[in-house]
């Protein structure tokens, strides 16, 4: 257990998604389109083996050609990024891990994706999106603090809430999932959970106190599940485990 | 529009490719139990694979590698006097269920068979069948897991009457109305798609807004990595995989499920042998004949022209992309949704299998094979509120009448 301060818990407007983003577009205007369309000001998204491209020369606004050059192409094997709303109806990509390879070889010496990426077809996204409002954060943009109970949290060293309102709703933080942003516990909890048992392999891993950490709370499973509503109800063992 | 290199990757299937290795590691169909009435061995061509089916001393079904003909085509049938059995070649797994023989080519042991209701219902209630499409299996997949291209492939300007449409496809009405599926189709061609990861594949739920706060649900489904489940009529679903010959070429092979009447199989075999050649299983509606497409029958009935026939429409669209879809030159949309999550799925498994991680291909490891039972598969037309509970109500029901064992729960 790292140092944690109750008192540094926000809890926040948020939401699971899942989507399906366009190809084609750089990878910020795909984004910026699947923001605007789920209304959340930024999200932590993550996609897996997705094909994708960076045509040279080619001007964001201008339409990929008609037929691909194998070197410009690759795959993206996993990628977790936060992706964040700018004000001019763009979006930027703040950070982000992934792991992938190129046909040309020789370019996967570089170490960073290009700014000039695109996906290459379209492709199934998921994540957690914010909903943008006043609170200042390092790391999400403006996000809006939860009016009654949220499922997520940022811990927020330092935090002055004195603008908002004094009742903060509560964050129950024994049965969460923390991350550091850390990418590993992010993709393992989406593409296991559902299949899985729930977040027992995590715990309070704090670091060292000072960076803002995202928390998200193990009920959370309830509304996992209804988001992808009935996904295994045809198998006997998932009909036992729907809640009552 | 992605690089020929990934294209390769996806949809070659000989022995030792990463698509082939994860397609041998699932029961493929080989063969139609009806085709055994021929002398034995007879010819099996598979993966790639030239195999013979034959049976041993104690009367189980064997197979094993062939010699191949000199010029022997693709797709070819030689008399059993003929073939030849390779003596140093390989034997597979056979397994048979309900009409077809499988056969598994992969390392290792076989999967359990999931108890899907193809399997599990009785013999009576089940017709296979197969038939050719000259093209690489996994556009003919593509077409299958694609609910919106029902509405313009297999639009019909008029609809037929229910009667007579006995083991048809789209020609029954929705449960419990009056409405041809053919109207629904037609009327409202852009459906909300929804689409689910599962347990055996993918759930896609097409959902067609109409008047009245009403909506049309129809459910279909993806069993990796190569079958489709979905509703035919009120009382049959289809369960159909698209199995490679070889890269160029592939056999649907369907089972025609029933959770009502018992199959009238000559009705259903006499309405298909009509359409194709034996031994091979060739339509004859096929590219030479330019599919028999009739401009005059286009301008009035049929959007394609081609008949009435939804399985030729589907055999133009696919043999029509060549023999593999060249998808460098391809765009798909958000509507594509579906196409989308399976390739996921596939190029995860490629991986998969690349770093020998078997457990993580669908239906397999530790995967409680056996519990997996279902699919929903049916079309309904409920409140747009409650299109979840009705569908979901629909099929309970449809399995509670049933007379072989199709409980859920
Ligand atoms: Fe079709």
């Amino acid at each position: 257990m790292g140092c944690f301060d109750p008192v540094n818990i926000v809890p926040i407007e948020a939401r699971l998604f899942e989507d399906c983003v366009d190809g084609y577009f750089p990878l910020s205007v795909t984004l910026a389109h699947l923001l605007q369309r789920q209304c959340f000001g930024s999200a932590l998204i993550a996609i897996r083996v997705a094909p994708m491209m960076d045509i040279p020369n080619l001007e964001s606004g201008a339409p990929v050609p008609l037929h691909i050059n194998p070197l410009y192409s690759g795959q993206i094997d996993w990628l977790v990024a936060i992706a964040r709303m700018q004000p001019l109806g763009s979006c930027s990509i703040v950070s982000g891990w992934a792991q992938w390879h190129w046909n040309d070889r020789a370019r996967d010496k570089v170490s960073r994706l290009p700014h000039s990426l695109r996906l290459a077809e379209p492709a199934y996204v998921h994540g957690i999106g914010f909903v943008q409002g006043h609170l200042r954060t390092r790391s999400l943009g403006r996000v809006k603090l939860a009016e009654t109970s949220s499922c997520v949290a940022l811990h927020m060293p330092n935090i002055d809430l004195s603008d908002f309102s004094t009742d903060v709703p509560q964050f129950d933080t024994v049965e969460s999932l923390c991350w550091s942003l850390n990418p590993t516990y992010f993709l393992e909890w989406f593409d296991h959970s559902v299949v899985g048992s729930w977040g027992c392999r995590y715990s309070l891993n704090l670091g060292n106190g000072s960076e803002e950490l995202l928390l998200v709370e193990k009920r959370c499973e309830v509304i996992w599940r209804a988001l992808i509503s009935d996904t295994r109800a045809y198998t006997k063992r998932s009909f036992d485990a729907v809640p009552a | 529009m992605i690089s020929q290199e990934l294209n390769d990757r996806i949809t070659r299937i000989g022995s030792g490719t990463p698509a082939g290795t994860v397609l041998r590691h699932y029961w493929q169909p080989a063969a139609l139990v009806e085709e055994l009435h021929a002398s034995l061995p007879i010819a099996v061509n598979l993966l790639g694979e030239r195999l013979a089916l034959s049976r041993n001393q104690l009367g189980h079904w064997v197979l094993t590698g062939r010699k191949t003909q000199i010029d022997e085509p693709v797709v070819c049938y030689p008399d059993a006097d003929q073939i030849q059995i390779l003596e140093d070649g390989p034997t597979y797994p056979v397994a048979e269920n309900n009409g077809i023989i499988f056969a598994y080519l992969g390392d290792g042991e076989p999967p359990d068979f999931p108890n899907f209701d193809c399997f599990r219902a009785d013999e009576s209630h089940v017709f296979a069948f197969k038939g050719l499409w000259e093209c690489n299996w996994l556009q003919a997949l593509e077409i299958g897991i694609d609910p919106a291209h029902a509405s313009f492939l297999h639009r019909f300007l008029s609809d037929e009457d229910a009667e007579g449409s006995y083991g048809k496809q789209f020609r029954d009405t929705v449960v419990q109305t009056d409405i041809p599926i053919t109207h629904v189709l037609r009327e409202y061609p852009c459906p909300e798609i929804d689409v689910e990861e599962t347990d055996y594949g993918l759930k896609i739920t097409a959902l067609r807004h109409m008047d009245n706060g009403r909506t049309h649900v129809r459910i279909t489904n993806q069993i990796f990595p190569e079958a489709i489940c979905i509703p035919m009529s009120q009382e049959m679903t289809i369960t159909q995989w698209h199995v490679p010959i070889d890269d160029e070429n592939c056999y649907w092979y369907a089972m025609f499920t029933s959770f009502g009447e018992p199959v009238n199989k000559e009705v259903m075999r006499t309405q298909r042998l009509k359409e194709h050649e034996l031994p091979t299983y060739a339509p004859k509606k096929n590219r030479l004949n330019h599919y028999g497409f009739d401009p005059s029958e286009q301008k009035t009935q049929t959007y394609t022209g081609m008949g009435m026939d939804i399985n030729v429409h589907d055999q133009w669209a696919v043999e029509g992309m060549g023999t593999i879809q060249d998808r460098t030159r391809e765009h798909l949309g958000r509507s594509d949704k579906a196409i989308i999550r399976y390739r996921r799925m596939l190029r995860k498994a490629l991986k998969a299998v690349e770093m020998g991680d078997r457990a993580a291909l669908p239906m397999q490891g530790n995967a409680h094979v056996k519990t997996i039972v279902g699919p929903l598969s049916n079309d309904t037309i409920a409140l747009t509120d409650d299109w979840f509970g009705v569908s979901y109500r629909a099929d309970l029901k449809r399995r509670a009448a049933c007379s072989w064992d199709a409980s859920i729960l």
